[in-house]
């Protein structure tokens, strides 16, 4: 099973607006599941650093933090969407598109 | 070898140049000039760091606002809604993007004398229904984003002029000062205060409230009901009374929360923006505003708080005179907070 949860900060409301979103793999659509994973793998996720984050923010610079469970590896990342790798930021895109929690 | 074509915008004088120019000009004319050129250079070093993305410049002096529908995804700018001078539409978000939009390119243009958010006439466009349920507003370096709301937490953010105002700017801010406020830390707080400062300015400025009527509240009317009246006082920050239960901004720099996020720390100046206004009486943007839009040019990309004091300082010598009554009651709001 792998779990992915995407918490967005940012814009006028900051952390009291902050919204999570929530996508079980085994829950969706194969072809789409296949598509998460596949960005999930070209990232190496699980390999990458805690915190990716640019050096000097603008305002426009929204914080992301993507936990994945899968199986016995979880891995949390804290990033700004410029200072990651292209498949993750496809990868935010997408679970951006998914309703919040 | 081929050679890559690119453009470089270059400065025959630095803007550090500029405003140490400023600060030993003769007159406070000369001073108004310098820091105006100063400002200028700002704005052509944004051009350049985002010359990859179209803007939307338009002639001098005209405004122009556009309004956009996302029809609930992420792809901007979206549909065309509505254009400047174009009919009331039957979606209310579209109206209200459009008329705050408005109102707070008129109140930068009227009071200020700034033409639009780079003080180059650019175009203002809006999109509405961004995403689903999305709790928030922002300016995403170009354009304005607006989302509806859940419904549990937020009911929308396109009925409060404040809201508008605030994103708008951040705009302003990117532009105005130069190489822009960096988002994190102090700079980032003092960068969120002032769109908190400029997007209460411009709501009173609408309703014609001086500083005793307004209620200094920010995003009145954006959270339901039973969550809270306002996300942020700047009469009193941290009061939840006042504003709802997750109300956790510091009203000086006893209550700094050190790595904190930059919408908490902001209750910090914008409370001495309000310590000050409330000293020189009358409307907020008669003599407070324009003392911390000029302040905008002197700061610096890392500017920290007691930077913020110092520019506030030396821009009301320079717009009411060194030892005026308001260059005092700067300096004391400061002293109000615990910065100086």
């Amino acid at each position: 099973m792998t779990r992915l949860s995407l918490r967005c900060t940012g814009g006028f409301t900051g952390p009291a607006g902050a919204q999570t979103r929530t996508v079980d793999l085994s829950l969706l659509p194969p072809h789409q599941a296949h598509e998460l994973e596949h960005l999930l793998n070209a990232c190496d996720f699980f390999t990458l650093p805690d915190q990716l984050l640019k050096p000097a923010p603008r305002s426009s610079d929204f914080l992301y933090d993507l936990k994945v469970d899968q199986g016995p590896q979880a891995h949390s990342i804290h990033y700004h969407l410029d200072a990651v790798p292209p498949p993750l930021k496809e990868l935010t895109d997408k679970l951006y598109e998914v309703d919040p929690d | 070898m081929a050679t890559e074509p690119h453009s470089c915008t270059c400065f025959i004088i630095p803007s550090n140049m500029l405003r140490k120019l400023a600060d030993a000009a003769a007159s406070p004319t000369e001073r108004g000039l310098l820091l105006d050129q100063c400002e200028a250079s700002a704005y052509l070093r944004g051009q350049r760091s985002v010359a990859t993305a179209p803007t939307g410049v338009t002639s001098v002096g005209e405004k122009r606002r556009t309004v956009f529908d996302a029809r609930h995804k992420s792809t901007l700018p979206g549909k065309l809604a509505r254009s400047e001078g174009g009919v009331v539409v039957a979606d209310a978000s579209v109206n209200q993007a459009y008329d705050g939009a408005g109102a707070t390119y008129d109140f930068y243009r009227e009071v200020l004398k700034r033409n639009s958010i780079d003080n180059k006439g650019l175009r203002i466009d809006s999109t509405v229904h961004y995403l689903n349920k999305f709790n928030n507003a922002f300016w995403n370096g170009q354009q304005m984003v607006y989302g509806d709301g859940d419904g549990k937490l937020f009911l929308g953010f396109t009925g409060a002029l404040d809201v508008i105002a605030h994103e708008l700017t951040h705009g302003v801010t990117q532009h105005a000062v130069p190489g822009g406020l960096v988002y994190e830390n102090q700079s980032g707080a003092l960068n969120e205060s002032i769109s908190d400062v400029f997007g209460s300015i411009v709501k009173q400025w609408k309703l014609k409230q001086n500083v005793d009527q307004a209620d200094w509240l920010i995003g009145a009317g954006i959270l339901a009901p039973g969550v809270g009246k306002a996300l942020r006082s700047m009469a009193d920050p941290g009061n939840k009374e006042l504003t709802w239960s997750g109300d956790d901004q510091p009203k000086t720099m006893a209550g700094y929360v050190d790595g904190g996020d930059v919408h908490i720390n902001s209750g910090i100046p914008n409370h001495a923006f309000y310590a000050a206004a409330i000293a020189l009486k009358g409307n907020s943007w008669d003599k407070a505003g324009p003392v911390w839009y000029k302040a905008l040019g002197l700061l610096t990309s890392n500017a920290s708080f007691a930077d913020m004091a110092k520019a506030t300082a030396q821009a009301a010598t320079l717009l009411y005179g060194a030892d005026s009554a308001e260059q005092h009651a700067v300096q004391a709001a400061w002293k109000v907070v615990g910065v100086v």
